[in-house]
């Protein structure tokens, strides 16, 4: 699919999604970091969370190859069990230009049964020629 | 009891292997990460570990110094300050940033890279006042 960028608009929501992070998908994760954390393992790394949510964001507007990640809030509300049914939602926050390039700000949130679990702003530069990072 | 001083530093080495791995966990196959060929056509010229796998290097330092405390109140608040590339260490730091304020205790954190440059700045906060 591809996104107009032109067209997103702060308030525009583009990711109202389920996720279920499995105890598997939170196992490769952990060994994709090395997390040698003392969290306890019945519980899925929080940062795991903000990843799997953040691609699903990535993923709704169709970031080209070159987009660049440069900052990022995080906030933990609630540890995640693997397999609960979470959901994920996404708005746009900022999308302006200049200087040659485009700054997408996207918030999101994911909820476990109506509790917020972790809330997230990623700032992403989107160069406007071609894929050149 | 009190929130130390300092945080006991991680050191990674990121490898390609690592970064191909991140990126089958996390969904984030942006060609930046994985393929070299790509990679060599960006102004970075090799491929670039995932923002967010240097990033859990700093969750980690977070999650042993507190625990299930920081995966249910942690505020991280981070700039990614230079791109990290397969073959390099990282070290993560941690220093404490005053006194407690409204339950938070804030840290200064930050990813180092082998040569001491600062691939992530930022601040982290936890629920943690000191007794």
């Amino acid at each position: 699919m591809t996104v107009d960028f032109d067209t997103l608009t702060p308030g525009q929501r583009i990711v109202d999604k389920p996720l279920v992070i499995s105890a598997a998908v939170a196992d490769a994760y952990r060994r994709a970091v090395e997390d040698g954390s003392s969290l306890d393992g019945a519980l899925v790394p929080p940062t795991a969370v903000a990843a799997l949510a953040l691609a699903a964001v990535m993923d709704a507007v169709s970031l080209p190859a070159g987009a660049v990640h440069t900052a990022q809030e995080l906030e933990f509300t609630a540890p995640v069990p693997p397999d609960a049914s979470l959901q994920c939602t996404a708005e746009v926050a900022q999308n302006s230009v200049r200087g040659g390039a485009r700054f997408l700000t996207l918030q999101f949130q994911v909820s476990n049964a109506e509790v917020v679990a972790l809330t997230g702003r990623s700032s992403i530069l989107i160069p406007m020629n071609g894929a050149e990072a | 009891m009190t929130a130390p001083e300092t945080l006991p530093e991680i050191t990674h080495a990121v490898t390609q292997t690592q970064v191909d791995a991140y990126a089958e966990a996390s969904g984030d196959h942006n060609p930046l990460h994985t393929d070299a060929e790509f990679a060599a056509s960006t102004p970075y010229g090799r491929t670039v570990a995932h923002g967010m796998l240097v990033l859990a290097f700093i969750s980690e330092m977070m999650t042993n110094a507190f625990g299930e405390v920081w995966a249910s109140g942690g505020k991280l608040k981070i700039r990614f300050r230079a791109p990290v590339f397969p073959g390099s260490t990282i070290t993560t730091v941690g220093v404490l940033r005053g006194s407690p304020t409204n339950g938070e205790t804030a840290y200064e954190v930050a990813c180092k890279d082998q040569d001491g440059q600062d691939v992530i700045t930022g601040e982290a906060r936890v629920p943690w006042a000191s007794a």
